[in-house]
């Protein structure tokens, strides 16, 4: 689950400077909001290391604790026990004020009887800079957002687009050693968006800065981060690269939020030294999953739908039978056939009525192979399959 | 608005529009011929016989009634500058955050708007005279601070619920202390109702009889006492002429004030 947990001694504290060092390093952080039985716990125990330089994405549903998280570390809450470090130092206690931490908030905040330049010198006044550094900064972050046309106008007076660039230049202009961003881009159209991911990278890139992003898209989550740590009901589900949480999701859950996938009720098979499950009504398929199985446990199977391929059901006798072993065929029946423009999806069901779908990428224009009805064979690579943990935390 | 003539809709009940004629015709008529007759040359009142700035002319040349626009003048300020100061204070004091009882709170700085002005003056006439208090103008500008809160206090609260409970934090989050935060932010976007509350507490501190006839003493008589005295000697066109002016200043403030809290960016 958690990818890091540094030791650290206790002498060590603010002047590390080793390379894979945690920026900012959650401890065992817990918050509930209210007293006794009106008590609603927003985060349990979440523990995280975020490395320096990185583009972490807090992902999850609406009221998995994202946002919660996000306010302690920038310290619009304290967390009811636990601790933040910030390279090495605990700032659970610290006014948000007094943290080197600049937050991008959902809908920008920014202040309405200011100008786009005295907006992104706010941060700088407030840190009693002279005036001639102020300026100077405040150019360079015209520059850096390509706002520089705009920068004697109110905020009132640019678009959506334009006050995501401010609200950025704004949390960039103190240099922070942390940027957060509480689902930055959600109040913009599809085709901004796009471009605000690839500016947000850019960013990221030049500035070096490490940032700590929140997001319910998981699309966005998967382009743009280093790395992603999915989050529900107040826990951290799994934390890995965009990568391992698409291919090896650990939970359900995991799996279940980020993309489309197919579960598929199983028993773990141990004997001969190879790892398979045994699919009721069908045969034995390889696994490669690393979990160590004890013979005939119950688990979950989880296979992204365009990792499935659907082939012709020539032997049909004996596509459930051994032959499977080789190369991990089973039978299916195709029900639907849904043409999704750069794709087809395949809908077939198991024996026991499981719905599954394999996706196929119409490379050749769209010339169904099969037909609903068809008895048909499908074929999984053992690596495509994960084994996820069904508990919801 | 997909509304069409539907017959239970109010907007179509006969005898609809002539009860609205009849309703500005009484409100507006009087002010309307009292402003009108201001510029009587006739001395008496009901009679016109033409075009004068005389009446207006004399009052503005009576010492009596330039003294008593002066105490009127003098209360409406300190007391609207007072209730409004005391108003932010317990404003953005009741917007931080939640405690019990709140909303009893918020209740009680409102209610002294639906109680009688009656009950509140003689109250405060028995508490002056208990404590043995000189009656004067200082009486009068403490009643007035304090009957003028609630005006004070209602536009300033809806401008802070109108404001994003984020901006507050934005400002923390970039380095602002929790007082630089308030001065550099919360003040000047809170500024229209500010303003907007202490307009609108001058102009009922301007426009109130009640409480200054019962806390008023000697040196303190204001524009509305000093009317009402006259009209008790016998109504002269020069009383038309005070009163017009007087509507023509609140006039003024009173669009001040809803041009102030209509201005939404603070600028």
């Amino acid at each position: 689950m958690r990818e890091r947990s540094p030791e650290r001694n206790p002498q060590e504290n603010s002047q590390c400077t080793r390379t894979h060092d945690a920026a900012i390093d959650i401890r065992r952080v817990r918050k509930s909001f209210g007293t006794g039985a009106n008590a609603f716990v927003a985060l349990k125990e979440v523990s995280a290391a975020i490395r320096r330089g990185e583009f972490f994405t807090l992902l999850g549903p609406s009221g998995c604790g994202k946002t919660t998280l996000l306010r302690l570390i920038a310290g619009f809450d304290q967390p009811t026990s636990g601790d933040i470090l910030l390279d090495g130092e605990d700032i659970s206690q610290l006014a948000p004020f007094h943290r080197p931490v600049n937050t991008v908030f959902q809908n920008y905040a920014l202040f309405p009887h200011m100008s786009v330049a005295q907006n992104i010198g706010f941060g700088l006044k407030m840190q009693g800079k002279s005036k001639a550094e102020i300026d100077d900064r405040v150019d360079a972050m015209l520059t850096l957002v390509q706002m520089q046309a705009l920068k004697s106008r109110r905020t009132g007076e640019i678009s959506g687009g334009q006050q995501q660039r401010v609200a950025l230049a704004r949390a960039l202009a103190p240099a922070p050693k942390l940027l957060l961003l509480d689902e930055p881009l959600s109040a913009l159209d599809l085709k901004l968006r796009k471009e605000m991911q690839i500016e947000l990278k850019r960013l990221q890139n030049e500035t070096g800065i490490t940032f700590v992003f929140v997001t319910h898209d998981q699309e966005e989550a998967l382009t743009m981060s280093d790395r992603i740590a999915v989050m529900d009901h107040g826990s951290i589900l799994q934390i890995g690269t965009p990568r391992e949480i698409y291919d090896h999701p650990k939970r359900r859950f995991v799996a279940d939020f980020i993309g489309d996938i197919n579960f598929i009720e199983a028993t773990a098979v141990t004997d001969g030294g190879q790892a398979g499950a045994r699919i009721p009504g069908h045969g034995f398929v390889r696994l490669e999953d690393d979990r160590t199985l004890a013979d005939g446990e119950t688990m979950t199977l989880a296979i992204r739908p365009e990792r499935v391929e659907i082939v012709p059901s020539k032997a049909l006798d004996h596509i459930d039978g051994p032959r499977n072993e080789a190369t991990n065929e089973l039978t299916g029946k195709l029900v639907n056939v849904v043409y999704h423009g750069t794709d087809t999806i395949y809908h077939f069901t198991l024996a026991d009525g499981t719905v599954m779908r394999a996706r196929t990428q119409n490379n050749r224009g769209f010339a169904p192979r099969f037909s609903v009805g068809d008895a048909i064979g499908w074929r999984v690579d053992p690596s495509a399959i994960s084994i996820v943990e069904d508990a919801a935390a | 608005m997909r509304r069409t003539k539907a017959s239970g809709d109010a907007k179509h009940w006969p005898g609809l529009a002539f009860g609205a004629v009849v309703f500005f015709a009484y409100v507006y008529l009087p002010i309307l011929i009292l402003v009108a007759l201001s510029f009587n040359e006739n001395r008496t009142v009901t009679m016109w016989t033409g075009f004068s700035l005389k009446w207006y002319a004399e009052a503005l040349a009576n010492q009596a009634m330039l003294n008593a626009a002066w105490n009127s003048l003098v209360i409406a300020s300190v007391a609207a500058v007072c209730s409004t100061f005391l108003a932010t204070l317990c404003a953005v004091r009741m917007a931080r955050d939640t405690f019990a009882g709140k909303t009893a709170v918020n209740a009680l700085v409102a209610l002294p708007l639906a109680v009688p002005e009656i009950v509140p003056a003689v109250a405060t006439l028995m508490f002056f005279a208990t404590l043995g208090v000189t009656f004067g103008l200082g009486t009068v500008i403490v009643a007035h601070t304090v009957f003028c809160l609630p005006f004070a206090y209602l536009p300033i609260r809806a401008r802070l619920e109108g404001m994003d409970a984020r901006l507050p934090e934005a400002a923390a989050d970039l380095y602002a202390n929790p007082r630089r935060a308030f001065f550099h932010v919360t003040l000047p976007l809170l500024m229209p109702g500010i303003l907007s509350g202490l307009v609108l507490a001058f102009i009922i501190s301007l426009d109130d009889f009640i409480t200054t006839f019962f806390v008023g003493g000697a040196g303190s008589t204001t524009l509305p006492l000093y009317i009402f005295g006259l009209v008790r000697i016998g109504v002269t066109p020069q009383v038309n002429a005070i009163s017009s002016l007087m509507l023509v200043l609140s006039l003024a403030l009173v669009s001040l004030s809803l041009f102030l809290s209509r201005s939404r960016d603070g600028n």
